[in-house]
């Protein structure tokens, strides 16, 4: 017997993502998510940005990792309300990870959701977690072909942050090339270029947050 | 290996159009792939054979067909298929069309074996 069905097979995760786009929405809560391979800094981006916000913007933090929670801690030590969620082994965050979390965030003292991603450049891309905008994290240790090898991210990031631009003098990371690719693949896109150990462009990467929760 | 998470998706509904159906073995489940979903046809498979152990899914053949991608340009609106990661339209030369086919996976029908 051949059943007919005929439909998105992550369908139950964008209804879900739905669901959370709803909840945050009628909270009045923005939300962002955060999508690197591991180690591009993006805990450090955050920790950055409550430095350089000093309290305009009220963030709230999830954050995804197979394990552990160490970034959690980060977050916490910075006084950021923060829900760690692990993956046990997973590569990506789905909605009903996040919908499940949003019942220990507490929405009506936050303006910015945060969603920190497992790193990784593929997987997430094809999981919809009811965000407002996506961030695409690449740190000049990486390489500048990166957009190139891994376009999906970039054809859908509203905004791109290079991180680690302080050490652009001891990598071979080619600005002009990465920034080609990039303009390539997602034409307009913001580009920051930033680095969380001099705080070179943090006040970009906070303002353009600010922006995001409509606190511009 | 978001093939995993895939596979789950897929077997999800499959077990549940199982489940409603007098809890039938499943045969087949046929999928169509969109090209621009990366999907690695051995991480599939693999990820396919690890789900289904020990359910009404144990020993279906998983089918699949890839659906090419087709970009649509954002100056001319013509619809074309890309020939690299750099979409640039064969018309106008223009990049950053959006994409209109080929980036979802489908679920097209699932076959149940019947008694007797």
């Amino acid at each position: 017997m051949e059943i007919k069905v005929v439909e998105k097979v992550l369908k139950v995760n964008d209804e879900l993502a739905q669901a959370v786009r709803e909840r945050l929405d009628a909270a009045g809560v923005s939300c962002i998510n955060m999508i690197s391979a591991p180690g591009s800094g993006k805990t450090s981006l955050l920790e950055s940005a409550v430095k350089a916000l000093g309290g305009r913007l009220r963030l709230s933090v999830i954050e995804g990792d197979p394990d552990t929670t160490l970034d959690a801690e980060r977050i916490a030590a910075c006084g950021t309300p923060v829900v760690q969620i692990n993956t046990a082994g997973g590569c990506h965050l789905e909605a009903n990870l996040v919908l499940r979390a949003l019942d220990q965030i507490d929405l009506q003292h936050t303006d910015l959701l945060v969603i920190e991603n497992v790193g990784n450049l593929v997987c997430p891309v094809s999981f919809d977690l009811g965000e407002n905008r996506r961030v695409a994290v690449v740190s000049t240790t990486e390489g500048h072909d990166k957009p190139a090898k891994y376009p999906k991210l970039f054809r859908c990031a509203d905004v791109v942050v290079l991180n680690k631009i302080d050490l652009l003098p001891y990598v071979d990371f080619r600005v002009d090339v990465f920034l080609d690719y990039v303009e390539r693949l997602r034409p307009g896109v913001p580009v920051l270029q930033v680095s969380c150990r001099t705080c070179e462009g943090i006040g970009g990467w906070a303002a353009w947050l600010c922006d995001v929760a409509g606190k511009g | 290996m978001h093939e995993a998470g895939i596979v789950a998706a897929i077997l999800e509904r499959a077990l549940s159009l199982a489940e409603e159906n007098g809890g039938l073995p499943i045969e087949s489940i046929r999928i169509e792939a969109g090209a621009l979903q990366q999907i690695v046809p051995e991480a599939l498979e693999f990820a396919f054979t690890a789900a289904i152990a020990g359910t009404l899914a144990e020993g279906a053949c998983l089918e699949w067909s890839v659906t090419p991608a087709r970009v649509r340009c954002p100056e001319c609106a013509c619809d074309y298929e890309p020939e690299d990661v750099f979409w640039s339209c064969p018309a106008c030369l223009a990049p950053g069309g959006k994409a209109v086919a080929g980036d979802e996976i489908i679920l097209s029908s699932v076959v149940l074996r019947e008694a007797g």
